[in-house]
């Protein structure tokens, strides 16, 4: 015989799976697409996960959604009033030398050997790449953020602090720096040059020259 | 001493203004003839000075600290241990020799205070962004980055004492003679500006000339059709280890007056001063 379920009580005791809430991004821009539940999106390859409260916040209209951006590095939602270009410093970023820079923390290494004309670029250990970070920073937590293999770095060489000037380009891909360094050879440079890249990570470094 | 240059700063918590002037004396240095680059600071922290590598390229340093930020310029004229003075602003560049426009200044003039200012693309500047004040009160269009002055003139001792009046009264010469728009806060441009205004005198210390040329990269007068918050979003600030200098893709040949306080980096410095010991 067919039992009869209590409606009432089946609604007490129901207990629904928990929503987790994602924002796509557009991985060049850090532009936040669509908010939503993570099953709507399970194909989107570029997306972060979400409080519900902030995400609740945005599908209601409260926070807009064009004032969204994803800091890709930190791997974290940033409210912020959007510019309407982007900073010359994004699309043509200088790689400073490591005594130069003003951060303690670099994501991308690159050093030249001018004996060998090899010009090696490394990700961190933070993003699953061979370099690995100094002591301070161990143990490291590696970075959730989901990457497209194919995303394309260019890194521009010229004249020493000045892009005008270009010397060579070489390309890369993310996929090539994880798990693996990746070296170019027969790269010959005089003793100073600069390289400019778009900024798709936050901080790049090159080796003292 | 003849002829020399001189910067006047206070400690900023803010801004390295230090770090600014020294850039700016190194530059000088490395630039101008002999007899033509000296540089004198003034300062409420000379201690600071001599942790500098090179502070040698200050030729005096005066301990002063009677006036924080920019107040201290409108007593140029009192601080000062030059004949015949430039007073600049810390946050500018020396590229090239500049020494011929001393020439004509010493030659000709008591005070002269530069009246144009151009874009880093060697367009004249006419917007009167940050200059509403200058505009709607036609006061005189005065750029106080670039003063020229002579120590014993009665006209400049008059100029600087009104000036001075202006910054320690600025609502009641504002009531009086700004009520067309007033500034937020009376710097030394429209104190300079209403000074000369008052004394009537502009036609003798801002007569038109091809120099001074400074370029000012404050941000909305650089004939974009986009507003800015800061140049530096848009073009980049490209300085090489002969010193040359490029904003955008621009050479930039005259004095340029950076705006962005955080365009002296470490390695900026360091440039300026391997070729100040090379020289």
């Amino acid at each position: 015989m067919e039992e009869i379920i209590d409606f009432e009580e089946f609604l007490r005791n129901i207990k629904l799976p928990e929503v987790s809430y994602v924002a796509v991004f557009d991985p060049e821009t850090g532009e936040v697409k669509s908010v939503g539940p993570s099953h709507a999106f399970e194909n989107k390859p570029y997306k972060i996960p979400l409080d519900k409260e902030t995400a609740e916040l945005i599908i209601e209209g409260k926070i807009r959604i064009n004032s969204c951006f994803v800091d890709i590095t930190g791997n974290t939602l940033e409210i912020a009033e959007i510019k309407s270009v982007f900073k010359i410093d994004d699309v043509l970023h200088r790689v400073v030398e490591t005594k130069w820079a003003e951060f303690d923390k670099a994501d991308i290494y690159i050093t030249y050997d001018k004996s060998q004309n090899t010009l090696t670029v490394e990700l961190t250990e933070e993003f699953h790449g061979t370099k690995k970070l100094a002591e301070k920073f161990q143990p490291v937590n590696k970075r959730k953020v989901i990457w497209s293999g194919d995303t394309t770095m260019k890194l521009l060489i010229t004249d020493y602090n000045d892009p005008n000037v270009l010397y060579t380009m070489i390309t890369l891909t993310v996929a090539d720096l994880v798990e693996q360094k990746k070296i170019f050879e027969n790269i010959e440079l005089p003793e100073r040059f600069s390289i400019y890249t778009r900024r798709i990570f936050k901080n790049y470094v090159l080796g003292d020259l | 001493m003849k002829f020399g240059y001189l910067i006047i700063i206070s400690e900023n918590a803010e801004h390295d203004y230090l770090q600014m002037a020294y850039a700016l004396a190194l530059s000088i240095k490395n630039t101008q003839k002999p007899g033509y680059d000296q540089v004198a600071l003034v300062t409420n922290n000379s201690k600071a000075v001599s942790e500098l590598k090179s502070a040698w390229v200050f030729d005096e340093v005066i301990e002063w600290d009677q006036e924080t930020f920019w107040d201290g310029r409108s007593w140029m004229d009192q601080l000062t241990p030059f004949e015949n003075t430039v007073c600049l602003d810390a946050d500018m560049l020396f590229l090239k020799d500049y020494s011929h426009w001393i020439d004509y200044f010493i030659e000709n003039a008591e005070l002269y205070i530069s009246n144009k200012a151009y874009t880093y693309r060697n367009e004249l500047v006419i917007s009167d962004d940050y200059r509403r004040t200058f505009t709607k009160n036609k006061l005189p269009n005065l750029y106080s980055f670039y003063t020229f002055f002579k120590k014993d003139s009665e006209l400049v001792t008059e100029f600087f004492t009104l000036g001075r009046a202006i910054i320690k009264n600025p609502t009641e010469f504002s009531n009086l003679f700004l009520s067309e728009f007033k500034p937020k806060i009376v710097g030394t441009d429209e104190a300079f500006a209403l000074a000369a205004k008052i004394l009537d005198i502009q036609d003798i210390i801002a007569y038109p000339l091809e120099f001074p040329r400074v370029v000012h990269m404050k941000p909305l007068v650089q004939n974009w059709p986009w507003p800015s918050d800061k140049w530096s979003n848009h073009v980049g600030f490209y300085f090489n280890r002969q010193g040359h200098l490029k904003i955008g893709n621009y050479q930039q040949y005259d004095i340029v007056h950076y705006v962005e306080k955080d365009k002296i980096t470490a390695e900026t410095i360091n440039i300026l001063e391997e070729i100040a010991w090379k020289k």
